[in-house]
């Protein structure tokens, strides 16, 4: 019905006719009635019908033509949602749709988004400019609001790993814990069975074992090392962790690396009849286990570690010395 | 080989840490993780609200 109501408006707006003078038909009628009669007079009544009906629905077409490509437009008054999807579907699925095809759509709510943005442009709404700006900026928050989105969920996959891991150092620690039991209570039925010795004392790791003497530490026993030990002066091999631990009146660790990727952890012991000891742990830095246990105090409290290294040491010494009684005992008779 | 004997090597205390002060460590942390995430998650919630408007 477009443009039927243009051809109506065509003729409201067509005044001009209005000023021709009634006075003046006279010689207007007979100019054009001639004008025509020496152009279409040979024609037959019937064609002439025909070729004007043809000319008008000729016309008509052309001029519907041209509203639909109006219709199909962006910014011209004409312009039809409908008409752009049926002449330019590409440009509709690109632009339109995305509003369109919603549950939520309204063209209320597209009027207030346009309307917002025109509303920022000072007594001129139909400044693309504006429009671009807008949606430029609308696209950039987004790309940032993504941004940090992406980011954020980055940063939660590395706070759940880190509570995962927290997991797994636990579960490991309960782990440790309970090898160091099943050992112990090994130890225990060997202590019954007369079988206990310095040497199942490797159930946290490989050891050396020394005897303060003087001014110097005589090595006891040593297991799971490499066998290279040698008395220990107190006064000139103060780089010895064991050197500096037997000084120690607090018992307290101390830890040093001999070479790289190896670790050492000594502290002195006080044990029956006035005898100061020193224990030594040795262990490499991938022993996961043997570093838990001794030297992070990260899950377990390493201090307790020595506390039973102690105990079961003052149980072998007393029983030393009780087994010398008897001997003694049975030379004398 | 490298032999323990040669190079002088530094010798440091290992600070004993009680039984208790471990835990409360590992838990403080713990809740301190669960708060972060917890944050994270509220503005992450916000943020979407946000472009679920525009959108």
């Amino acid at each position: 019905m477009g443009p039927l109501k243009t051809f109506a408006g065509y003729l409201k707006a067509a005044k001009g006719v209005k000023a021709i003078e009634w006075a003046s038909l006279p010689v207007i009628g007979p100019t054009l009635a001639g004008l025509a009669a020496s152009k279409f007079g040979l024609w037959p009544i019937w064609l002439s019908s025909i070729g004007a009906v043809l000319l008008a629905f000729g016309v008509y077409y052309l001029y519907v033509r041209i509203y639909m490509g109006k219709m199909a437009t962006i910014g011209v008054p004409e312009f039809h949602v409908e008409a752009f999807k049926a002449i330019r579907p590409k440009e509709y699925e690109m632009t339109w749709a995305q509003f369109v095809n919603k549950n939520d759509f309204t063209f209320e709510g597209l009027y207030d988004i346009v309307n917002a943005v025109f509303s920022q442009n000072n007594h001129d709404p139909s400044s693309v400019a504006y429009v671009v700006a807008y949606s430029q900026s609308q696209h950039d928050f987004l790309q940032s609001s993504i941004a940090d989105l992406k980011n954020t969920i980055d940063e939660q996959e590395l706070a759940i790993d880190e509570l995962e891991n927290e997991l797994v150092r636990s579960e490991n620690a309960v782990s440790y814990l309970v090898g160091i039991i099943k050992k112990v209570n090994e130890n225990l039925y060997r202590y019954v069975n007369d079988r206990l010795g310095f040497g199942d004392m490797d159930f946290v790791t490989g050891f050396s074992l020394y005897r303060k003497e003087g001014n110097s530490l005589e090595l006891i026993l040593d297991k799971g090392t490499s066998g290279k030990h040698r008395t220990l002066n107190l006064d000139t091999d103060t780089h010895f962790a064991a050197v500096v631990a037997v000084k120690d009146e607090q018992e307290q660790a101390h830890y040093n690396n001999p070479y790289p990727g190896r670790h050492l952890v000594a502290f002195r012991m006080k044990m029956l009849k006035g005898e100061t000891w020193v224990w030594c742990f040795h262990f490499d830095d991938d022993d996961e286990r043997v570093l838990s246990l001794i030297l992070e105090n990260g899950i377990i409290e390493s201090r307790q570690i020595r506390r039973l290294i102690h105990a079961f040491c003052l149980t072998l010494q007393k029983r030393s010395f009780s087994h010398k009684e008897v001997d003694q005992d049975a030379e004398a008779k | 080989m490298p032999k323990q004997n040669n190079a002088p090597a530094v010798v440091r205390v290992i600070e004993d840490v009680p039984q208790q002060s471990i835990i409360q460590n590992r838990r403080r942390l713990r809740e301190q993780l669960l708060k972060q995430i917890g944050q994270r998650t509220s503005v992450t919630e916000h943020k979407i609200e946000q472009l679920a408007q525009l959108t």
